[in-house]
């Protein structure tokens, strides 16, 4: 299912529902994403601390929030694959959006958090220095140019209570990371 | 991953853990430095005490050796216990050298896909 | 002139002129003999009287045989004449080399009378003996002379280092005697010295005693800071394991809270995706989020507050153990002070003692000195003396080497 805006608004406000992006997950195989149900939707972001900022993508990409386990590094990884833990029995692997953008890797402990989403046919863990939940966003509007970094996969920027917050294209970024540990 | 083994050999680079089909193991032997056929310095890390070598089979390419710090045990893994990669880092994997998790405890042990590892690995 | 020599021309003269009167007869012709012989006698010689000329052949005879005689005699007494000056010539050259002995002392030649007369041998014998005698006299006075001129000179040396060291005994004894008043002046002082050690070591006793005393209530004040601090101890432990406990809590509490904060994110998660139906779920979720986070708040401050506490415990512990350790030191120090105090207490009373026999040593010192002063004092007197008869010995050596020197130049003058 693809839902095409008009403006890049609309396109933020199609990825706030948790749509595939421009770059979707065709690749994938076998895995169709649940659609976005509609109606309150459009404030339903998921918020998160990263980079010494505030960041949200879609909530409804989000299955679950826990407490980052130990870690099982994996030979021949690209560092943002940090590894692997495992959760109610499955082996989740973690990704570092710090590391993906070249920033310094997220320091883990016992009592970090990680936000289990479901992208496509990826199931991954987020690991991020803290863990917002929900957050409500007003004013949204389109990020400002492209200028690297984890700037090329923002869809939005807004406020909310507690100040600004950058809008992350979840999905675009999980397929860039994917694309980017294939051999050239 | 073809088939679940059941018999996997415990072994020790560095401080990891790693697991491997015991199929894959021709022998356990005393590392012999230099020679082509030793592989000291693997994806897995570097060896510190290198007192083991694991002796691989490589079908045309002869026996490969692993040098490993510690040879642990060989345990018997349940199928149950046995975990495939997950999609999204066997989609940014592309070595081969991970070819599953043996739930050995409550951490995901790697399961090393031996022939690979040593196979496509320069000394 | 001598007289006898005018007394024979008297008696000549007299002769003449009683010859010229009675020529013409005997008695006239003996008178003439007799003045013939008067002027013999008188030692005139014959003035003409020719006895052939006499009548009487007796008296002619007595006359020639006078004139014999006279003329016999003549010659004798010019024989003597002459064995008189040879003689007189003898005695006068053995006066004169006597003279000469005597005044230009010249023994060397010996005696040589030019006159060989044997009656000049006893003489020239007698003076020879008499220069041999003062040769060996000059001799053994010029000997003796320089043996007392050496004796006169060792004398005056003697006596002048005599003098010398008696000056220098003098002196030495005055020296001797400033020093014992000097010493008798620092007997005074020491023996005033000991009186005042002996009064400041009583002072000492007293202070000391006071001072026990102090040390005695220090000792007893750090036992009761050792007891507090034990006390104060045992109420850190206390309060350290409450702390602890309440850490063990409050480690709880957040665990709790940070589960129940969690559950509510994924409690908020599945409200929004339940859609309006899960509405109010997300608005307890989000409740129960805001508690579970004032919860956590809370827990940091306790958190704060707890490391606070220990730190504070840790401080005095710290200051605790610091306190004991004092404490114990402090009663070791006393300790050392009393027994310090107790050497110092027993030093002063050996202290007054000693002051005590030093007053009484100085007493007799100053006693021994006084003597010794008088002594010294009649020792001086005696040197003085010693030094007059000293300078007059010197004076009288040294007359004595003068006349050593005189009678040495006074016996050089005999050639012997």
């Amino acid at each position: 299912m693809r839902t095409w805006a008009p403006c890049p608004l609309d396109a933020a406000r199609a990825i706030l529902r948790g749509m595939e992006s421009s770059e979707g997950v065709a690749g994938a195989p076998g895995v169709v994403s649940e659609p976005v149900r509609d109606g309150g939707a459009d404030t339903c972001l998921f918020g998160l601390r990263i980079l010494g900022g505030r960041y949200a993508f879609a909530a409804s990409l989000v299955t679950e929030v826990v407490r980052l386990g130990p870690i099982t590094r994996l030979p021949a990884a690209p560092s943002f694959l940090r590894g692997v833990f495992t959760h109610r029995g499955e082996v989740v692997p973690v990704l570092d959006i710090a590391s993906l953008v070249g920033k310094a890797p997220v320091v883990t402990g016992p009592s970090t958090r990680t936000a289990i989403v479901r992208s496509g046919p990826w199931h991954l863990a987020i690991v991020a220095d803290a863990v917002d939940g929900l957050v409500d966003i007003v004013n949204l509007e389109p990020p400002l140019a492209d200028g690297g970094g984890i700037s090329a996969f923002l869809a939005a920027v807004g406020r909310d209570s507690l100040g600004s917050i950058a809008v992350i294209d979840l999905p675009r970024l999980i397929e860039a990371a994917r694309k980017r540990s294939v051999p050239a | 991953m073809n088939e679940a083994p059941s018999e996997l050999l415990i072994f020790r680079v560095d401080c990891r853990i790693y697991c491997a089909a015991v199929s894959d193991v021709r022998r356990i032997g005393p590392t012999r430095s230099g020679g082509e056929a030793t592989v000291a310095c693997s994806p897995l890390g570097q060896p510190c005490t290198r007192r083991r070598g694991i002796v691989v089979d490589c079908g045309d390419a002869g026996e490969r050796t692993l040098v490993v710090d510690e040879v642990l045990g060989v345990r018997r893994v349940p199928a149950a216990d046995l975990r495939p990669v997950p999609a999204f880092a066997a989609a940014c994997l592309h070595a081969g050298t991970v070819a599953g998790f043996a739930m050995l405890g409550d951490e995901p042990t790697v399961l090393v896909d031996l022939r690979a590892l040593v196979g496509g690995t320069d000394t | 002139m001598p007289i006898q020599t005018t007394k024979k021309r008297a008696r000549a003269a007299g002769a003449e002129r009683r010859v010229k009167k009675v020529g013409s007869d005997s008695h006239g012709e003996a008178e003439l003999i007799a003045s013939a012989l008067d002027a013999f006698a008188a030692g005139q010689p014959s003035t003409g009287f020719d006895p052939g000329a006499l009548r009487d052949p007796l008296l002619r005879r007595i006359a020639e045989a006078a004139q014999e005689a006279i003329r016999r005699g003549q010659g004798r007494v010019e024989e003597s004449a002459e064995r008189l000056r040879v003689l007189s010539r003898g005695v006068d050259e053995a006066i004169e080399g006597m003279v000469r002995l005597v005044v230009q002392g010249e023994l060397s030649g010996g005696l040589r009378l030019s006159a060989g007369d044997a009656a000049l041998a006893p003489l020239a014998e007698g003076v020879g003996q008499v220069m041999e005698t003062l040769k060996s006299f000059v001799s053994e006075i010029r000997d003796a002379s320089l043996q007392l001129s050496s004796s006169a000179a060792e004398v005056l040396a003697a006596a002048t280092q005599n003098e010398s060291s008696t000056s220098q005994q003098a002196s030495a004894i005055h020296e001797t005697t400033a020093t014992m008043e000097e010493l008798k002046g620092a007997s005074h002082q020491i023996a005033e010295n000991a009186r005042m050690v002996a009064s400041i070591a009583e002072q000492t006793l007293s202070a000391t005693r006071v001072g026990e005393t102090a040390i005695k209530s220090f000792m007893s004040s750090m036992e009761a800071m050792r007891r507090n601090a034990l006390e104060v101890d045992d109420a850190i432990s206390k309060l350290s394991r409450g702390v602890e406990r309440i850490g063990t809590v409050v480690e709880v509490i957040d665990e709790v809270a940070d589960r129940s904060d969690l559950l509510a994110i994924n409690a908020a998660l599945e409200g929004a995706k339940a859609g309006d139906a899960g509405r109010g779920f997300s608005i307890v979720a989000s409740e129960m989020r805001r508690l579970a986070e004032n919860v956590t708040e809370s827990t940091k401050e306790i958190k704060n507050l707890i490391t606070e506490i220990r730190e504070a415990t840790h401080t005095a512990k710290g200051a605790s153990d610091s306190n004991k350790r004092m404490a114990a030191e402090g009663e070791k120090l006393g300790q050392a002070a009393m027994g310090s105090v107790n050497g110092i207490l027993a030093g002063a009373q050996e202290t007054t003692d000693a002051a005590r026999v030093i007053n009484l040593a100085t007493q007799q010192q100053r006693t021994a000195t006084e003597q010794v002063v008088q002594s010294m004092s009649e020792i001086e007197g005696g040197t003085r003396q010693a030094q007059t008869g000293s300078r007059q010995a010197t004076g009288a050596a040294a007359e004595l080497t003068k006349l050593a020197e005189r009678l040495a130049d006074l016996v050089k003058r005999f050639q012997a």
